[in-house]
Order: structure tokens, then sequence, then C-alpha cells
């Protein structure tokens, strides 16, 4: 992994000097929303995941229980982190860094461990499953959060501080999450990693090159696999092999779409009965809009936007540097889990799973989630009174 | 000091915000907006389709009776063994199931294989299952335990309670009851109905689903037709084109044809040799030999040599025109029944009167042919009514060259043989006559005898309707209305005027002529006493397949004719493709049959006879019951009915009497009264009669004490000869019994 720089010991101190103002109460209007998105996708969670429960376990309330549980203790983790004193976290950068790496490695040391679920090898399986790669997430946020602050605007404009260690850190991650593998994961990662050393200064020129080499390798995999041009044209029109590669995106489209304006009320959607796949996980947005038609997806669509933005706004009146980066990393994943999400389910992006944060059936991840909801929380609590208010 | 967020920093976090937060929150929900309320119709679609599992209600298909409401193909109750294959758990049972089916319903194995393999929430497996059979799926169901994943649906299966009867025109259905042929395929649409169907919402392993969503539309049962066939009449024409068929050992085919002449309205339509509708499919082995022969000299190769192909070819060909309904497909040479149209054309176009006379030398040169008539000698001088009478060909070779082509081919297209007539059947075809350019004088003189072009029979049974029925040339037709599942008229015909081809003066002008055809000329076999029959004879020979076999006895006899004359009413066409009795001619092997058919029909219809005063004494008498009356009371019945007595015994009153009572006999035999003791029960050998003349058939008859009653022509000529008698030669009968004896004459052989 990344070696810290010798000055090192002089940043740190920057960040764990203690604050001077008298600190404000967490912010409401985010705590409002999260609680909000939360209660929603908790209840539309049951909705789309009764049939399915049913259909695997006998108990329609099978996932909805044990997703409860996980979100009550979510949420107390969440305002226990919010008392908690972020700076701290940046002593975790690194063994979260070699824990992720280690986890991630552990497929090809101890594959024993690991759990197969519809062709991905995406989770550890110790007593609770978990996906590593949700650590992975955190370790990146908390990386390179602690790196650009402790860099500095100006260092991070050059290649080797600004790009380097994230180009070597991304790619190595990438490498290790394609084992399972998990796109979306390597899309989520690297997109935290980006926007976290963008934000920290790194040279625009640099990502336009990466944009570009990017656009390269997309085209060279296309040219060198053809098969992959049937999955792009699957992609455009799923119904094109409706009965087999197109099958999951055709029941999203149809999902959603057969919702119309007022959607058929909740409860009432039809798709989920065994006709769209993981109606409970990654499609559980084409659950909601079925069933709640536009005007309810709107609405969520609305409350995320708000979240998000929300969360920015508070990453901007962070009282230091390493608070405005360890938010907006947290808020950048939320984001960008959620447009890959519903972009997916819209027939935007080519099917790939991804879950969607506060809806998906997932216990340990909206624990993880929630967590960093606290964290997020923990640097509005720090915020000044007199900026809040401006 | 800590260090806030630089403003470097907040402007990229702004960029940041506005693309996660703003942009791509727009594209997402325009692209939501554009799925669920720019294509809400289309996507529902496909979301209803894939929901819901359609179940299909068979419709019942209509019936179709006859003028009479006599039921000629109907609709009987079966049902439809259907597999929603899966629902099948134990995978170890396809096989199992594939073969318990195919054994029980006699189908083949790996069709059933697939269809239970293929695993789809819905399959028929068979349709029109007998409830005998069904109910052996049931119990094989049962052992298994496959109830949910068979069941039976109800179904309709045609049957055709007359086997044979009308089949060429009637038709069939396949297996999916899809009509076929003839009148269920012509009539489909109106027939199938439309079938219901249950749709029903299920999840995608075919299971319930726990909201309410069942349609249910009824099946709309069929239409059903009324024909304009009389089952009465059709079964007069059956009976006798059978009887022609045999008699005159037919090789290829019969076709009558009996028509309505003001409606143009088919009574009745068959072909002979037919099939049986239940079985369309079913071929005799001697049928499919007559194919792989026929075959086999097509492709010069010995029969061993044919393969798989071929023999299926050869059996799909035997079906084919086994089915054809040559009535309406059938194009040949009129021959001399075209007479009629040719003397119409020139009537009508005042080129000809009843009094032209012409000359017959037994052969006309036209360009470079000298074109014969079929009385070598000639005719001598005749006027036209002789000519159509004698059927001669020199004298309508001259009446074709005084119309002239361009008349001849007006008038040919205005009788409506150079298109189908336009009936409501399948398959109709239309004739083939040469382009107007191409048709030279020899042509033109040919044609005007009914040679070396082509019509179907219907064509001319059309034509020659127009000529009786006052010029009107109408549409042929087959249904008189259509009635809907609760009997409510829903279309009714309605007969079709095509046009006026010629005036009611030409038209009364040739009935009279033709009735003097049948009762004084060429068709005098086709007299029915009482009636007023005009007709005329036709016989072709078959030039193409002559000229293939090299063989040059192949005829085509046929007669038409149209009763009564003087207010016609129908027309009937006969028509025997290669007799191989001879002679061939119509005038002796297909006049009998109009005559016979005449016999039948003309009364059923409630025509009433109208006897001349000659008729009168020729009839057959009724023997009147003199058992109990004086000698003297008996004589006196007895000559009241026309009839001599002899008496046997002294006695007064009459103790017996032979014939019995009520027997019909000839007038002027003689009755025999026992006066005391009753008729001695003595037998007699019937002998063969054929051949005799009246006199000798009488004289023969009487000397056995039998009696004799006649039945066809039996005026004028010297020439009749006895040509069927009801009781078989070598009989042994009770003296006393009436034979029923037909003549013929057999002098008429004009072709």
């Amino acid at each position: 992994m990344a070696v810290l720089h010798k000055d090192t010991e002089v940043r740190s101190r920057e960040i764990l000097e203690k604050p001077k103002k008298k600190f404000s109460g967490i912010d409401e209007p985010f705590t409002v929303l999260v609680l909000l998105l939360l209660l929603i996708g908790l209840v539309c969670l049951y909705s789309a995941s009764y049939v399915t429960a049913l259909h695997k376990t006998g108990d329609s309330t099978a996932y909805i229980v044990k997703q409860l549980k996980f979100a009550l203790a979510g949420v107390a983790v969440m305002f226990a982190a919010s008392r908690f004193d972020y700076h701290k976290l940046h002593y975790l950068a690194i063994p979260m860094m070699v824990l992720s790496t280690a986890l991630l490695a552990s497929i090809k040391i101890v594959p024993a461990i690991w759990e197969t679920r519809n062709q991905a090898t995406r989770w550890i399986n110790l007593g609770v499953s978990f996906q590593p790669s949700e650590i992975t997430k955190f370790a990146f946020i908390l990386f390179f959060a602690s790196w650009a602050t402790i860099q500095g605007t100006k260092k991070m404009k050059r290649f080797q501080y600004g790009i380097l260690p994230f180009a070597i850190c991304t790619g190595v991650t990438a490498i290790m999450l394609s084992w399972q593998p998990h796109l979306s994961a390597t899309v989520t990662i690297a997109g935290i990693g980006a926007v976290i050393v963008f934000l920290g200064g790194a040279s625009v020129f640099w990502f336009v090159l990466m944009g570009f080499g990017g656009a390269g390798l997309v085209w060279y995999y296309l040219q060198t696999h053809p098969y992959a041009w049937t999955r792009i044209q699957v992609w455009l029109d799923p119904f094109i092999d409706f009965r087999d590669k197109g099958w999951q995106g055709a029941q999203s489209l149809i999902t959603i779409a057969s919702g119309g304006i007022w959607g058929l009320g909740l409860g009432q959607g039809r798709q989920k009965h065994l006709y769209l796949p993981e109606p409970a996980n990654d499609f559980i947005f084409s659950v909601i809009c079925e069933e709640l038609g536009f005007v309810g997806a709107a609405v969520i669509l609305l409350l995320f936007a708000a979240l998000i933005l929300r969360g920015y706004y508070i990453a901007s009146k962070a009282p230091d540097k390493f608070g405005t980066l360890l938010v907006a990393g947290i808020i950048s994943q939320i984001a960008i889990q959620t447009i890959f999400n519903i972009g997916v389910v819209s027939g935007l992006l080519p099917v790939t799973g991804a879950s969607l944060p506060f809806f998906s059936y997932g216990g340990t991840s909206l624990l993880m989630l929630l967590g960093e909801m606290g964290i997020v929380l923990a640097v509005s609590r720090r915020i000044p009174p007199d900026d809040k208010k401006k | 000091m800590q260090r806030k967020a630089d403003s470097s920093m907040r402007k990229r976090l702004l960029l940041i915000a506005v693309v996660f937060g703003v942009l791509c929150f727009i594209v997402l929900a325009g692209k939501i907006f554009y799925l669920q309320v720019v294509k809400y119709e289309e996507y529902q679609q496909r979301a209803i389709s894939q929901q819901t599992r359609d179940k299909v209600i068979p419709a019942s298909r209509g019936t179709i009776y006859d003028r009479t409401m006599k039921p000629l193909a109907i609709s009987a109750d079966t049902e439809m063994v259907t597999i929603e294959a899966s629902k099948i758990e134990d995978d170890s049972l396809i096989p199992v199931i594939a073969e318990n089916l195919s054994a029980i319903l006699e189908l083949d194995y790996d069709e059933v294989l697939a269809k239970v393999e293929a695993k789809a929430t819905y399959a028929v497996v068979k349709r029109s299952v007998e409830k005998d059979v069904a109910d052996q799926v049931r119990a094989f169901c049962d052992a298994y335990d496959l109830d949910s994943v068979i069941y039976m649906v109800s179904d309709t299966t045609r049957y055709y309670p007359y086997g044979n009867f009308l089949s060429h025109t009637l038709g069939f259905v396949g297996t999916d009851n899809q009509g076929l042929y003839g009148l269920e395929a012509r009539y489909d649409d109106e027939l199938s109905g439309v079938d219901g169907r249950v749709i029903k919402a299920a999840n995608s392993q075919g299971g319930e689903m726990p909201f309410d969503y069942e349609m249910y539309y009824e099946a709309q049962d069929g239409n059903s037709l009324i024909l304009t066939v009389d089952e009465v009449i059709q079964h007069y024409l059956e009976k006798n084109l059978e009887m022609a068929y045999a008699d005159n050992k037919v090789a290829d085919h019969v076709t009558g044809i009996v028509m309505d002449v003001n409606t143009g309205a088919i009574l009745a339509m068959a072909n002979k040799p037919d099939f049986d509708l239940n079985s369309p499919f079913a071929l005799t082995d001697e049928e499919l030999q007559k194919q792989i022969t026929a075959l086999a000299e097509k492709k010069k190769v010995e029969e061993s040599q044919l393969t798989d192909d071929d023999r299926k070819q050869a059996r799909s060909d035997a079906l084919t025109s086994k089915w054809l309904n040559s009535a309406v497909t059938y194009a040949y040479y009129p021959g001399s029944t075209f007479k009629i149209l040719t003397a119409s054309m020139a009537l009508e176009e005042k080129l000809v009167s009843v009094n032209s006379t012409f000359y017959c030398p037994g052969y006309k040169q036209v360009d470079t042919w000298k074109i014969s008539c079929w009385k070598r000698a000639g005719h001598g001088a005749e006027t036209l009514v002789d000519a159509i009478k004698n059927s001669c060909n020199p004298a309508f070779m001259e009446i074709g060259a005084t119309l002239g082509k361009s008349n001849f081919y007006k008038y040919f297209k205005a009788f409506g043989l150079n298109e189908k007539t336009g009936i409501d059947l399948p398959g109709e075809s239309n004739g083939n006559i040469w382009a107007y350019d191409d048709m030279s004088v020899v042509d033109l003189a040919v044609a005007s005898f009914g040679q070396n072009f082509e019509i179907t029979p219907l064509q001319l049974i059309t034509a020659v309707s127009a000529v009786a029925n006052g010029g009107y040339l109408v549409t042929p037709h087959m249904v008189d209305s259509i009635i809907d599942a609760d009997g409510n008229t829903v279309w009714s015909s309605e007969t079709n005027v095509v046009r006026q081809v010629i005036s009611q003066e030409t038209s009364e002008l040739m009935s009279d002529i033709l009735e003097q055809v049948v009762s004084s000329g060429t068709g005098k076999n086709a007299y029915v006493a009482g009636y007023r029959v005009a007709g005329k004879t036709g016989t072709t020979e078959k030039i193409a397949k002559q000229n293939q076999t090299g063989r040059d006895d192949l005829r085509v006899s046929s007669f038409i004719a149209f009763a009564p004359a003087d207010d016609p009413q129908i027309a009937v066409l006969i028509l025997l493709d290669e007799p191989t009795v001879q002679p061939v001619t119509g005038g002796i092997t297909v006049a009998p049959v109009i005559k016979r058919i005449m016999e039948d029909v003309l009364p059923y219809l409630e025509i009433e006879p109208v006897y001349t005063e000659e008729e009168q004494q020729k009839l057959d008498t009724t023997v009147p019951a003199m058992v109990g009356m004086t000698a003297a009371q008996a004589r006196s019945a007895a000559q009241s009915a026309g009839l001599s007595v002899r008496t046997v015994g002294e006695g007064d009153v009459v103790t017996d009497q032979v014939p019995a009572y009520s027997a019909t006999v000839s007038r002027s035999s003689t009755v025999v009264l026992y006066l005391g003791g009753e008729a001695p029960e003595e037998t007699v050998v019937v002998p063969d009669l054929t051949g005799l003349s009246v006199s000798q058939v009488r004289s023969r008859l009487s000397a056995l004490g039998l009696y004799y009653r006649s039945s066809g022509t039996e005026y004028g000529s010297a020439g009749l000869v006895a040509r069927r008698q009801d009781v078989a030669a070598d009989t042994e009968v009770a003296k006393g019994t009436v034979i029923t004896v037909e003549f013929s004459d057999l002098s008429q052989r004009a072709e």
C-alpha cells in the first residue's frame, strides 16, 4: 500500500488539534432525511421482500424482521458515532486500508470463508456475512481524506502526491475486486477516491487524461471481447434477448413502466411475484416505481437529492479540511451508489449488481451506512454555530 | 489553527454537489418519467401479457343444414387434453407421461415428449378426444397423481351424419376444427365462431397471484349455414349418379348438378366416386395404386423404382383428386350441349329464325379442314329446329359462321363463360378459351358445336339456366342463409342477376325447341310423361388425354335439361367422364339418368304433371280392391281402371285377385279374378328382358303370369329396347308380381 510521507507527524497534529469554538448540535435536516429515507426504505423493503421471503423461507416477514434489527442497531450506532470525535478516525486510516487489503486478498488464501451468490463471490461469512468491499469503501474514504489533508493543496496538485497514490490504490483494489467480481464496488471505490483527491487539489488535467484513458480501455476491451458488444446491445434493448441475458433488464423496465403515474399501490406490485429478480435487493427501486408510481419515485429521488446536497453542505461547512473530505467522501459514496443503482434499474446503465442505500436488503451494509451517517453527524456537530446559520 | 476548506476546495465541492446532487438526479428522474408516463401503455401490455395465463374455451362450430333444416354437418361435444407441464416437479415422470399419453391418444411419442419437455404453462396435447378415451387419460392422471398437470377441457368435434353425402361440396375440417375443404373452408369464418378465454393472473412459475385478476370471455359459438341444397333432391341425384357410374362402368368420374334456374340456388351437386367426410384422409389400396401407377407412367419408371417421396406424392395426389369438386373445378369440352348457347346467340341476333334452313351433306369444309357431322351420311335439308333436334354439326358450323367471331365472343362473355361463376365454393376454375385474336375460322366452326374449348359443368348449367329463365344470368350459390347460435338470421342470400344475356322471346323460343329435342329428338330418352322436359345431349372426345395415351375411345357424355319447358324451374346437368359401356353417347347413357332424376324431383317440388291424351292412355294404373265384389262389379271396377279381366272358377263372388290390390301395372294388363278358391301360390323365374322390344317384354312376362309396368320412353319409336328391370333376371318370384322395365331408344347416337 501507499507509504506516508515523512512529515506526516507534523500534519497529523493539525488534524488532532482541539477545536476552540463551541459545538453546535447535530445537523437536524440531515438527521431527518436519513431517518425518513430509512423509514421509507424499510416499508418498501417489506413490500418488496415478502414474496421472495415467502418463496424461499416460508415466512413472508423473514427479511424485514432481520433488516429491522440491523436498522435499530444502526440508528443506535449512528447516534453514538455522532458524539464521537471524528478526528480520531485519522488513526484508523492505515489500519483500515491494511484490513481491507487483507480481507480482499483472503479470497485467494482462504476461499472457504467466502460465499458465492448469483455467480459472484462477494461475501465473507463468519457467522455474520458481510461484503469486504463495504469496508474497502470506508477505508478509501478515511485514507484519502487523511492523505489529502496531510499533503495539502499544493502538493496534491503534483502527480506523485495527487494522482499516483490514488491510481495505485485503485488499481490494486480493482484487481482484487475483479476476483469476486464486483464491478459496481470498483466503480464506487474509484469514484470515492477520485472525488476526494479532486477536492484535495489534484490537477483537473489528470482527471481529463484518466477519462480518455478509461474510454480507451473500454474501447480496447470491446475490440478484443466480441461478446461484449452483445452485452451492450442487450443493455440498449434488453428485449432482444428477453428470455436470457436481457431478462433482468427487461423485467426491470416492465416493472418500472407498468407503475404509471400513480402506481399500483403499496404492496400491490405484481412483478415481484417471481418475475423481477432480486426485488428486495438490486431491483427494489423498480418495485417502488411499480407500486408508488412516478409520484412516489420522484419523492424518493428528491429525498436522496436533498440528503446528498445537505451532506455536501455539511462538508463545505466542516470545521476543518479533514471533516470536509470525510463527509464529502461518505456523501459521494451514497450518491454514486444511488445513481448507479437507479441508473441500472432504469436501463441507463448496463445491468450489474448494485444496491440502493437505505432500501436494499442487507444488514451489515445498512449498519455500516448508518455508522457513516453518524460520522457525518459528528462532523456537523462541530460546525461553529455562527457558521451554520449562514 | 485548524484549516478549513479553502475556496478552491469549496468550488470543487460545489461542482461535485451539482453533478451528483442535481444533474444526475435530473437525468434519472427524466428516464423514470419517460418509462412510467411516456412508455406506460407499451410496457403495461407486456406486463399484463406475462403476468396472466390464458386458457382457451373452444367455440362450438356452427351446423350446416340443408334447406329443410336437416343437419348435414354437426359438432359433437368431446374433450381436449391439455397439459401444464411447468407443474411437473419430478422430471423422471416426463417420459412416463409422454409414453402413456401417446399410447392412449394414439399420438406420436416424440411429438408428445416435445410438448411435455417444453415445460410450458399450457399446451394442447390432443383435441376432439371422445369421452371414453378422455376417461382413460383421467385414470392415468389419478394413478400418477397428475391431476394438476394434465386436465381436460370441453371441446367439439365435427361429425357428418350422412357420411359420403354431399361430400365434395360440404368439405371437411382439420384436427383443430379449421375448415379445410369445400363449404367448411369457404365459410370457415362464419362457422368457427370465436374461442373464449379465461385470463388469470399468475406468477412466473404459473402459480396463483394473491391479487384478484381474472377475466372470462365467453366462447362465441359459430354461425350455422342453411344451404340451398335439398337433402331429398341431393339424395335422388346421388342415387342416380351412383347407378349411372356403375351402369356405364365409368372410368373417371360422374358429376351432376341440380340448380334453380331462376335464383341460381344449387339444389343438389355431386360427383362420384366420393369419400366419407368422417374419414377424409382414408385411402383404399386401389385408389392409392391408381395414383402410383399414374406417377410411374408419368416418370417413365417401374413402380418399384419410385422413392418414398414419390409414394407420399402419390398419396397426396390421390387424396387431392378424390376431394376435387369436379362440378366446379373440372373444365371440359361441353360438346353439343353448347349448341343451346350457339342457337340462342344466333336467334337473339336475329341472324337465324326457327324457319331458317340448312343443308347437311355429312361434313362441312372450313378453310382447309373437312369437318364431319356425327352422322356421316348427312342430315340433308333441315330447319333450325331439326338441326338442334338432330344435333347436326355442319348446320351449327354455318350458324357459327353467320354469327361471326365478334358476336360469338360477345355472347360467350355475356354468358359468363370466360370468368368464374362466383359460386360460394373454393377452387372454382374458369374454363379455357382462345384469346380473341388467336381464334381462327376453324376454331369458330368447332366452337359452334362445343369443341376445343373448356368450361366447367357449373358454368354450363349457369349459362343454360339463363337461356331457360328468360335470359338472366344469375350467380349460382350454395348458402341460402346464415343463422347465429340463437337461430336469428344474420344473413340471407338474394338472387344476384349479373346481366340479361338474351331476350324473353329468345328464351321462350329456345325452351320450345329444346322441349322438342326431348319429345321427339336426340333427347328422347329423357322424356318424362306429364312433364315438359327441355334438354340437349352432348358427347365429346377427350382429345388431350387421347393424344397422350394413344387411345381413341375416351368420351365425356353429358346431358343438360330443364323443366317444365313452359315455366322452367330447375336445370339438371349430368356428365359421365369416360363411360366404357357402348354406345357412350349422351342421348343413351345420360338421358335416362336425367329422366329418372326429373321423375323424382319434379313431383317432390310439387310441380303438377299435365298429361296429354296419348299419355293418359299409356299411364300406369292402380289395381282396385275387388275381393268380395260380385263378378260383374269387379269387372266394371277393373275396366274403369283400364284393366282387362280373366276369371277363374265358377262362383259369383270374387275370392282372390292377382295382382293384389294397389299394385301399379301397365294399362291394358289383364287381372285374374278367382271366383271361389284362392290364387295358387306358384313361383316363376324372372327372365332377362334387356334388349327386348316393348311388345316382346309384354308377351314374355304375361306368358309367365307376371305383370309389367314401364318406366321411361314408350312412345312412337320402334327402336325402344328394355335396358333395366327392377327385379333381376333369374330371381324366383310369385306369379302376378309386377316387374318394372325401363326402355331406351338406342338409336339416339347423336354426339
